[in-house]
């Protein structure tokens, strides 16, 4: 979807894609070291509104399906590592938490539903598209 | 997972019809410039939908821009 209007090219898109990337987190960064936990919110959405409306201005294709296929492929590994590695976690902080007077297995167990809780959401978003795209899987 | 191999001959394609430029099939085929390069590097293979797309480009069949290799 185009709007009228001034065009711009992707690389010019792209320029300030980075300019106001930088301008968000210098912003939500300083503020949440001086104290104003508020901030970040709006300024993270007048970024993202400011971002849609220059998005709508370029001349050319910048979302396709090798982008999709990119994105897909990249959320899987995270998935995969995350999913692993808050599991390991897990259960060493659980082992060490064990005998000792800490917070290691509030932590552990707090990690460990996390995983756990990320492996339901990825069975449910499975069973949603393998119901979206057919077969019987 | 097959064995086999998609090659393309987008770059002649593009060389037979008046030097294209990848951006301009890009815009034609409804994709983004860098995808239209890493299908001639071979590093991409794309949809159904986009070879059709690319195919009708530039006014031929799918089989006379992608092969199959087994």
């Amino acid at each position: 979807m185009r709007s009228k209007g001034a065009q711009m090219s992707y690389k010019t898109y792209r320029m300030w894609k980075t300019v106001i990337v930088m301008i968000i987190a210098v912003s939500v960064s300083s503020s949440v070291v001086a104290g104003y936990a508020f901030v970040p919110v709006p300024v993270a959405a007048f970024g993202a509104a400011v971002m849609l409306l220059l998005r709508r201005r370029v001349n050319e294709v910048i979302i396709d399906e090798r982008t999709y296929r990119i994105a897909e492929r990249a959320a899987r590994l995270a998935f995969q590592a995350g999913a692993i590695a808050m599991a390991l976690i897990a259960a060493t902080l659980l082992a060490l938490g064990r005998d000792a007077d800490t917070a290691f297995d509030t932590v552990g167990i707090t990690l460990g539903f996390a995983a756990a809780g990320l492996l339901v959401i990825y069975y449910g978003g499975y069973l949603w598209y393998a119901r979206k795209l057919g077969g019987d899987d | 997972m097959g064995s086999g191999r998609i090659r393309n001959n987008i770059r002649r394609l593009r060389f037979d019809h008046g030097e294209m430029t990848q951006e301009e099939l890009a815009a034609r085929a409804g994709c983004t410039r860098q995808t239209i390069i890493a299908l001639e590097q071979g590093k991409y293979v794309p949809s159904i939908e986009l070879a059709f797309r690319i195919a009708r480009v530039f006014g031929v069949n799918v089989e006379e821009v992608f092969q199959y290799e087994e």
